[in-house]
């Protein structure tokens, strides 16, 4: 080994020590960093046995299967099987009923992409092209399987980077959204009280939601179909109602189990010279761009709704329109209640929140749908 | 990647990010907006039929 390749070694030790650090002691999504962090030191060491590895290293007359290097051609690269099969736990997990007696709600959740958008355009100009500039843009989704699942479909050589990104930043919402959303609203708007009074959800519109979304998804962005349907499969297992122990158990077993196995299958393209770029600085920056847009864009919306409404709506709410869940909307509450200790948006906000769960995977499916067609 | 930001854009790749973000951005609204129209149509209805049956 020469000395470049021994202190790349070194660096990628200390970043996987990194992420092991702030999935422990900072509690920065730790189902994920904590295997990504390690698996970052799996995959670096020198002819690791976790990557596949050929003759001139085994000694062998053929090349030996590395298991990480296995999972990730089988579960990432050739079906995209873990992110999707993540997404029945996260569809089970849902309640969709706050979203549900309050549709308006459906609205902040797409305003809260525009963060993708302005992410994509800021990667152009960067120099960044189309296809690594969706995928980075799709950091603003803030929904960590979808992410992985754009960037790996376009091929984006920054999916390990654009990974981190994703789900780092997500753990930071606590302290990106209220800086941004205290950029846009005064200390008025953020007082605006906003009476909930919710309608009754009957079962059937519970049972049918899942289905509809899927239909119409499907039509308007069939790239979707398989983040929106598989979202939505889950959430019908929970409100279908004579299915309780499959739905307990893609909630807690299944996604248990594929987060495990995502996070360390992950770290396959954690390789020193895939990460150690300077691009991945850029792209960690274009990540928190991402983030910051998507609240100023929801928060936006949501002024330009009050030009028009009788009742106006507390323009934080539209920064929870994001896929971070529940944190945006705790976020959103907790600004609140720092205004006025009697203002309660939680369950607004709540609203927003999981309408941003489903924005979110419908921007992945529009950015699969729209990105080859531009690029032929 | 080169630093494009520095030395020209790359305008063609310009105009398509601008037509991801206008066709995007639609086509996630527009959608969201129908989803909750069949929602609150479908409350509506659904909490009538219970209303009815309630008072039958």
């Amino acid at each position: 080994m020469d000395w470049i390749a021994i202190v790349k070694m070194c660096a990628m030790f200390a970043i996987g020590g990194l992420l092991i650090y702030l999935a422990i002691k900072k509690d920065m999504e730790p189902a994920l960093l904590l295997p990504m962090g390690f698996g970052a030191i799996l995959v670096n060491l020198p002819n690791s046995g976790v990557l596949t590895q050929g003759p001139e290293v085994t000694g062998l007359a053929h090349e030996s299967t590395g298991i990480i290097e296995w999972m990730f051609h089988v579960g990432i690269e050739a079906s995209e099987a873990l992110p999707l099969l993540l997404f029945i736990g996260i569809g089970a997990m849902i309640d969709f009923g706050p979203l549900l007696s309050n549709p308006k709600m459906f609205l902040f959740g797409g305003a809260a992409q525009f963060g993708i958008f302005a992410a994509i355009i800021i990667a152009v100009l960067m120099g960044f092209d189309l296809k690594d500039a969706a995928s980075i843009g799709i950091i603003g989704a803030a929904d960590g399987p979808t992410s992985i699942l754009v960037s790996q479909v376009l091929k984006s050589p920054y999916f390990p980077a654009i990974t981190v990104a994703a789900y780092s930043y997500m753990a930071l919402v606590p302290i990106i959204q209220p800086f941004a959303i205290r950029l846009v609203t005064t200390k008025k708007e953020r007082q605006i009280r906003m009476p909930y009074n919710p309608k009754s959800v009957s079962k059937t519109t519970r049972i049918l939601f899942p289905v509809i979304v899927t239909i119409i998804a499907g039509f308007v962005a069939p790239m979707s179909v398989a983040l929106v349907g598989f979202l939505m499969f889950g959430n019908l297992l929970r409100e279908c109602g004579v299915l309780g122990r499959l739905s307990d158990t893609a909630q807690n077993v299944l996604a248990n189990l594929v987060t495990l196995l995502l996070g360390i299958t992950i770290s396959f393209s954690m390789t020193a010279d895939h990460f150690l770029r300077i691009e991945t600085l850029f792209i960690l920056l274009l990540g928190l761009v991402a983030f910051v847009f998507d609240t100023i864009g929801g928060v936006l919306f949501a002024k330009l709704l009050n030009l028009f409404l009788k009742n106006k709506v507390n323009p934080m709410i539209g920064g929870a329109g994001i896929s971070a869940f529940p944190m945006s909307a705790r976020v959103v509450q907790k600004m609140a209640l720092k205004e006025d200790p009697t203002n309660h948006l939680l369950m607004h906000a709540v609203g927003a929140n999981v309408a941003g769960q489903i924005a979110s995977v419908l921007a992945g499916g529009v950015i699969l749908g729209l990105v080859p067609q531009l690029i032929k | 990647m080169n630093m494009q930001l520095f030395h020209g854009i790359n305008t063609n790749d310009l105009m398509n990010a601008l037509i991801i973000l206008g066709k995007g951005m639609a086509s996630i609204l527009g959608v969201l907006i129908l989803i909750a129209i069949i929602v609150a149509i479908l409350t509506k209805v659904t909490n009538r039929k219970t209303e009815e049956t309630h008072k039958e």
